[in-house]
């Protein structure tokens, strides 16, 4: 049975992840004529782990971190048995972060290498994406960029320069070997320093190169 | 066997292009239910009670000065969004004063590619803008809240009716580069690139429509604006059930 592509979006707080999501949205709505599906990293769709997913992500210790490991593979089954796989027959689904985000997560708080929280996630979480962006900014940037924002969007233990340093440095280990990491799907690095509309073009051509949109009338054959 | 990616069109009709239509066909039906207003107000000059910075109707009036051969905005569904202003639009009226902000958006989107039919299409559809943003603000005063139907309404100034055609003039935009790119296909680069342009655009504009319409507040220009442009509001009338029998 043909499905439509799992798209997943990544990136430090503040490189246009959501700009980018959006944008992507409009397209797959407005020429494809196709709604997407869009989400989030966890979405809580397993009410049994749901204080775990609270707790290991806002109150990080060595003494919640399997729960917490084991709270985001259940959320991401959820999601996948409720969401992802049920949408992909009719529509794309985008995900505002997913594997990778996990990784970096782990390796901050944890200490744990990318391979070893891989290795623990991929036990449970069997389908990859098709396609993982990720978004590329200088830490520097990405604070001040998420610094602007209003509310609660930024938090104190989490966006700031060293810690987001860190979790560039675990998104760097991890694209240098993408092999390694077969659950992150195709990767794309974008620069997260361009502007929206030539980061949209990027990823837009990307889809196209790999056949992830449906074919225009006369779209076989694409110059550069 | 496990499913293979394969994106397929859809099988029929998105709900959201039938929304679209039925959008479109609201701003006909209020153009005709208001002319007669609009034109007493236009020809006798007369001023605009709650746009101070308007002294007369025949400010927004002026006939759209562009018209294209090109068949885009018939293919876009935006075939009456030329022809009306053609046909109603005033020759001997002054230079709108909204016509260079959707000019302006239509720069943003074309960029350097400014001699292909889809650029030549998009100039003349924001063109349009300004003249149907125009139309309902000079009517505005004899409409209604767009919240609470009452007739009191706040004054709207040039600045608030500028960023609602640069709204508009994106979403006609956008309009004309899918209707390109669905006939012509992905190979169009620089149609890509200026429709990217306009996506990009819309996300930019999604912040500043919750404000924009609360300033428009009048219905019939919040629907005009709010129907135009891909954002998270773009069809809550029709998305709801209630896309009719609403105050006109």
């Amino acid at each position: 049975m043909a499905r439509h592509p799992f798209v997943v979006i990544e990136g430090l707080d503040g490189t246009g992840k959501t700009t980018l999501r959006k944008a992507l949205f409009r397209l797959w709505e407005g020429l494809y004529g196709i709604t997407p599906l869009c989400l989030l990293t966890t979405n809580f769709l397993d009410a049994t782990v749901a204080a775990d997913i609270v707790t290991g992500k806002y109150s990080p210790s060595s003494d919640n971190r399997d729960r917490y490991m084991a709270a985001v593979a259940a959320d991401k089954v959820a999601t996948l048995d409720n969401l992802i796989r049920p949408a992909l027959p009719d529509r794309p689904v985008i995900s505002d972060r997913w594997m990778l985000s996990e990784l970096a997560f782990f390796g901050v708080k944890h200490d744990l290498s990318p391979a070893e929280t891989y290795q623990q996630l991929a036990g449970t979480v069997t389908q990859p994406a098709d396609l993982t962006f990720v978004l590329d900014l200088a830490p520097e940037e990405s604070i001040r960029r998420a610094g602007t924002r209003r509310g609660d969007a930024t938090r104190a233990d989490w966006d700031v320069l060293d810690v987001q340093a860190r979790v560039r440095q675990i998104y760097t280990e991890v694209l240098a070997i993408p092999r390694a990491y077969p659950l992150l799907g195709d990767i794309v690095l974008l620069d997260g320093a361009a502007n929206p509309a030539e980061t949209l073009h990027l990823a837009w051509r990307a889809l196209i190169d790999r056949g992830l949109v449906p074919a225009l009338p006369a779209s076989k054959d694409i110059s550069a | 066997m496990p499913a293979q990616v394969a994106p397929h069109p859809p099988p029929t009709q998105p709900i959201q292009r039938l929304w679209q239509v039925l959008a479109d066909g609201l701003q006909v039906q209020r153009l005709h239910l208001h002319l007669t207003e609009w034109r007493d107000l236009v020809e006798g000059a007369a001023p605009l009670p709650d746009s101070p910075d308007i002294h007369h109707a025949d400010a927004f009036a002026a006939r759209p000065v562009r018209s294209t051969s090109t068949a885009l905005p018939d293919v876009a569904g935006l075939g009456f969004w030329l022809e009306l202003p053609a046909k109603y639009g005033l020759v001997a009226a002054p230079s709108n004063p909204l016509t260079p902000a959707a000019l302006g958006a239509g720069h943003a989107v074309i960029g350097d590619s400014s001699q292909t039919e889809w650029s030549e299409a998009v100039r003349c559809v924001v063109n349009a803008a300004a003249w149907w943003v125009g139309f309902f603000s000079v009517i505005r005063h004899r409409g209604v809240h767009h919240i609470t139907l009452d007739q009191a309404k706040p004054d709207v100034s040039l600045a608030t009716l500028s960023d609602a055609v640069t709204v508009v003039a994106f979403g006609t935009a956008i309009r004309v580069l899918e209707a390109h790119l669905s006939e012509a296909g992905e190979s169009d680069e620089s149609a890509r690139s200026a429709y990217c342009r306009a996506l990009a655009a819309s996300v930019e504009s999604e912040r500043r429509m919750p404000g924009l319409l609360d300033e428009l507040a009048e219905l019939r220009l919040v629907d005009l604006v709010a129907a135009s442009i891909p954002w998270r509001g773009q069809y809550t009338k029709y998305a709801g059930g209630t896309g009719a029998g609403q105050v006109e």
